[in-house]
């Protein structure tokens, strides 16, 4: 008695079991690349509510169904890009899953954007003037494109040492990378007298780097006066590449005054 | 002054109710997808400037952060979990199909990955990659239904305290 309740109960999980399987929808359309804006597939099957999502790259879209005589029609329509690449179709229905693979294309060619990296972004010619340029072509769904059989480049440019900022991409500030001033190749210093204010008017000639650029604004200068064993310091900040102070005639008159910054020093003069 | 302490409390329990909406953070958020998240990462250095040791554990936590939160996206249609490794550019496109989450049963898993560093940029802060060998398989309801091998180019813009996703090329064998 207990074998054959076993068996009725075996017979009727089969039964169910088949009843709920559904078969693989045949797909119709023969095509392997489908294009996003406009996807148009055709399944027969006997079965009229299934589900479908096109699995892009990045995320499952829900597509539209219609069902017809054992005809199953598949679309969406979208003026939108998309990644391009292998992508799957899917069709779900009562727990069961049918996919199929596709490749997807944008069906017009989209705009291609040419990306350029450049670091460092600031460039001190005292140091070097070398430059990593990186650069690829990217379209507004963000596939990279090959240009002449290369994904990717890669080059190390040398920069002119001409004080500028420039922009890798044009009109595209966002990428603009900069020559700065180096420091200070040689310094001049001059006086005049100022007898009306009592004052030394002492500065230094234009100062430029070794490749003839004016110094970077707030290059500071040290001016060092002596007489016997007095020492006097100050200190100024280059504006377009000049940098002066003031010293009164009668306490300064007869020092020997030098400027310099860094290890750069001008020649002695005598305030007289 | 029972009256007192009732208000006073409800006063509390309505600002911890307010600071519960807000959006914590991305350094105290706990980012359990990319956690749980495990693939075998091989990384090849062939760029002209190599990362150091600690640039390069960077970016392999962030790698594999990437995938996981592609999974993500690609089981539930979610696009804003994994916000932080996309660039803006990125999340534009992914938000031009975006309509709601959605529960398909369709599962992604990505296993293997040999990445060759390509191209790094001299200030860190740009790497293009070649990931070959990428073994993906896709589940339903918890039954794998395909294994594919897939070979990617990968444009990667680090934005913001992470490597972030800009671009993509699916390529042949």
């Amino acid at each position: 008695m207990m074998r054959l309740f076993a068996w009725i109960l075996i017979f009727g999980l089969l039964v169910s079991c088949s009843k709920n399987k559904l078969s693989m929808p045949m797909p119709l359309s023969q095509e392997d690349t489908i294009y996003v804006q406009d996807i148009n597939l055709w399944f027969k099957t006997n079965h009229k509510n299934w589900k479908a999502h096109l699995y892009t790259f990045n995320q499952p879209i829900e597509l539209n169904t219609k069902y017809d005589s054992n005809h199953l029609k598949v679309w969406y329509k979208t003026s939108k890009p998309n990644l391009e690449g292998s992508v799957k179709v899917c069709l779900s229905a009562n727990d069961t899953c049918f996919c199929y693979d596709y490749y997807l294309q944008n069906k017009s060619s989209l705009v291609q954007y040419l990306k350029d990296y450049r670091s460092p972004k600031t460039v001190n010619p005292d140091s070097s003037l070398h430059h990593d340029k990186i650069y690829y072509v990217i379209d507004e769904a963000q596939n990279l494109k090959v240009k002449n059989s290369k994904i990717f480049n890669q080059e190390q440019v040398l920069l002119e040492p001409i004080v500028k900022t420039t922009n890798a991409i044009e009109n595209d500030n966002l990428t603009a990378y900069y020559v700065q001033p180096g420091s200070i190749k040689n310094i001049d210093v001059f006086f005049k007298k100022d007898t009306q204010n009592n004052n030394f008017v002492v500065s230094t000639s234009l100062l430029k780097d070794k490749h003839n650029n004016i110094v970077a604004n707030g290059t500071k200068i040290c001016f060092e006066s002596v007489l016997l064993s007095k020492i006097s310091k100050a200190y100024a900040p280059t504006i377009n590449g000049v940098a002066s102070i003031k010293l009164r005639i009668t306490v300064f008159k007869g020092f020997t005054l030098k400027a310099f910054s860094n290890n750069i020093y001008s020649s002695n003069i005598t305030l007289r | 002054m029972v009256l007192i302490l009732l208000g006073l409390m409800v006063l509390f329990l309505q600002t911890r109710l307010k600071i519960s909406h807000v959006e914590k953070p991305v350094f105290l958020k706990v980012d359990d997808i990319a956690n749980n998240h495990q693939t075998k990462i091989n990384i090849a250095v062939q760029s002209f400037y190599k990362p150091s040791k600690e640039q390069l554990i960077a970016f392999e936590k962030d790698y594999n952060a990437i995938w996981a939160h592609l999974n993500y996206m690609y089981n539930s249609g979610d696009i804003l979990k994994g916000k932080e490794y996309y660039t803006q550019n990125w999340f534009k496109l992914v938000a031009n199909e975006y309509k709601a989450p959605l529960k398909t049963g369709l599962q992604r898993i990505d296993s293997v990955h040999n990445v060759k560093l390509i191209n790094w940029s001299f200030d860190g802060l740009v790497c293009n990659i070649i990931d070959s060998g990428v073994v993906l398989k896709t589940k339903y309801n918890n039954k794998v239904i395909d294994t594919q091998v897939g070979h990617f180019a990968i444009a990667l813009l680090f934005q913001g305290d992470h490597w972030r996703i800009e671009g993509l090329r699916q390529l042949g064998n």
